[in-house]
């Protein structure tokens, strides 16, 4: 029974707090402010980031870019047969995909062009897009995009169909076969998705050109050898795997929470100020209400016992409401203010809902940050006073 | 117990399964349902480019891991990078055959 929680110590620990309220009310404060900032800014970007992981599974494993004096040009669509003769690659397929620019409202829709007319694309297409016109699809010449772009287009007075600028000035209509799902709004958002030949209409490319090559791999440990041999075959291609992608993936998140935890560092500071005051000495009020504690008869061990109830009481309970406030601010409210560090500026900005990751190494990470320091700091001096003789601690 | 401990107990409680319940809550009625990431999964397998449409005010930006590996004359060589996201392509470490951060850590 001697681990037992003493009631009575509580009991004086929670009116010790209470004694000091203003003060201990500031530190309950900046405290939850401080776990709730942190853990937001953890769970936003932990929730973007698992998303984007997720699906770089489900794309083709190896992507083949020519290079062109030292910039991205387009490939020879013909090389698709060469790549197809290395052992162990299931697919390749030139691909025709690229921006474009609208300058009316001044943003880069991404356009990419796929053969409309295999089979499987349209059962596809049925699943992810809402509304679709398969008709004027197979007319060849409409678009499916996603919301943001609809969006644009409708502000711009195109309901229907969209008027894009080619190269030699001319304008090519298309129209508006579908939307994009809006689940799958935080991909599609600013997408195109139109017949090839007119998006090589559109860019001004010839038949036999493709942006990339995608390269579907079966088996994942044949990777890095598959890279090798494309290295071989096209010198002056740049190989990109998805490995690559987790790893620019892994560098943009790590900037982004570390912009964020650079201006973080300040209330970071005024946490670590408040720690440092009540680790630097107790208060002559505190020392002596030691000593008349031990002078009546505490033992070092209730002292130190009914200062840790103290701590853990203030620390504990910001910690819980800081994560509690956090969840609501991120996943109910979804981030008003903070997810803006996490998406561009233009107009074209994605409506998402932010997917439900809960990161636990996060939270005991940041369990063990604060409160243990707290703690520390609140039982180190008291222990220091209660040391000493009750007679001296009091003069 | 006394009053006061009777209190705080119930707060710490009260707090306590509030956290548990939200947690609980977002797990069940999560807003991504196994439907829509199978609609997403079809979505990148129908277009097959990666990154989000995060940020698109340039055009590096979107698909930044696809654009080239130093991106410092993308649009004119009058053009100083200056958006906060244009500074966080960096290239991959394999271009160099060094072993990266995700496979060392696999």
């Amino acid at each position: 029974m001697k681990n037992k929680i003493n009631i009575y110590l509580t009991e004086f620990s929670i009116n010790s707090i209470l004694r000091q309220k203003s003060k201990n009310i500031f530190i309950i404060f900046v405290f939850t402010t401080l776990i709730f900032l942190l853990s937001s800014v953890m769970f936003i970007s932990g929730s973007i980031k698992s998303e984007l992981n997720t699906l770089v599974d489900s794309l083709p494993q190896i992507i083949v870019q020519k290079l062109q004096a030292g910039r991205h040009s387009n490939i020879k669509s013909s090389s698709v047969d060469d790549i197809l003769q290395i052992a162990g690659v299931t697919r390749a397929e030139a691909r025709v995909w690229g921006y474009y620019y609208f300058k009316n409202a001044g943003v880069n829709f991404s356009v990419m062009g796929v053969d409309m007319f295999e089979p499987q694309l349209t059962t596809e297409l049925e699943k992810i897009v809402d509304k679709v016109d398969f008709h004027q699809l197979e007319q060849n010449s409409s678009m499916i995009i996603g919301r943001g772009v609809k969006l644009t287009m409708v502000e711009n007075y195109y309901s229907d169909y969209f008027n894009f600028i080619i190269s030699d000035g001319s304008l090519k209509q298309v129209k508006i076969a579908g939307v994009f799902k809006s689940s799958t709004n935080l991909e599609s958002n600013d997408m195109i998705l139109l017949p090839k030949s007119i998006a090589l209409e559109i860019f001004g490319m010839d038949e036999s050109e493709a942006t990339d090559i995608v390269v579907s791999v079966a088996n994942p440990v044949e990777i890095p050898m598959i890279r090798a041999k494309l290295n071989l075959l096209f010198p002056d291609c740049r190989i990109v795997t998805n490995e690559d992608l987790k790893v620019s993936y892994q560098n943009i998140f790590d900037y982004k929470s570390g912009v964020f935890l650079a201006l973080f560092i300040i209330s970071l500071f005024t946490f670590f100020i408040i720690i440092y005051d009540k680790a630097s000495g107790l208060s002559s009020s505190q020392k002596r209400e030691i000593g008349i504690l031990k002078a009546i008869g505490w033992k070092i061990d209730d002292i130190l016992k009914e200062k840790f109830y103290e701590g853990f009481i203030i620390s504990f309970t910001s910690f819980v409401l800081g994560i509690l406030f956090s969840l609501f601010f991120v996943f109910f409210l979804q981030a008003p203010l903070l997810r803006d560090l996490f998406i561009g500026y233009s107009q074209l900005k994605p409506t998402f809902d932010l997917p439900y990751v809960m990161d636990y190494q996060t939270i005991f990470l940041l369990f063990f940050l604060t409160v243990p320091i707290y703690l520390s700091a609140t039982i180190i001096p008291s222990w220091r006073a209660a040391t000493l003789d009750a007679d001296e601690v009091m003069r | 117990m006394k009053k006061k401990s009777f209190y705080l107990f119930n707060i710490m409680v009260v707090t306590l399964g509030l956290l548990m319940a939200e947690m609980l809550y977002l797990q069940v009625f999560s807003p991504l349902t196994a439907e829509d990431l199978e609609n997403k999964k079809t979505y990148m397998q129908v277009v097959a480019l990666p990154d989000l449409a995060l940020a698109n005010e340039a055009m590096f930006i979107r698909h930044r891991s696809l654009t080239a590996t130093f991106e410092l004359f993308p649009d004119s060589p009058a053009l100083v990078e200056y958006f906060p996201s244009t500074f966080t392509y960096k290239y991959s470490n394999t271009l160099f055959l060094t072993p990266n951060r995700i496979t060392v850590e696999k």
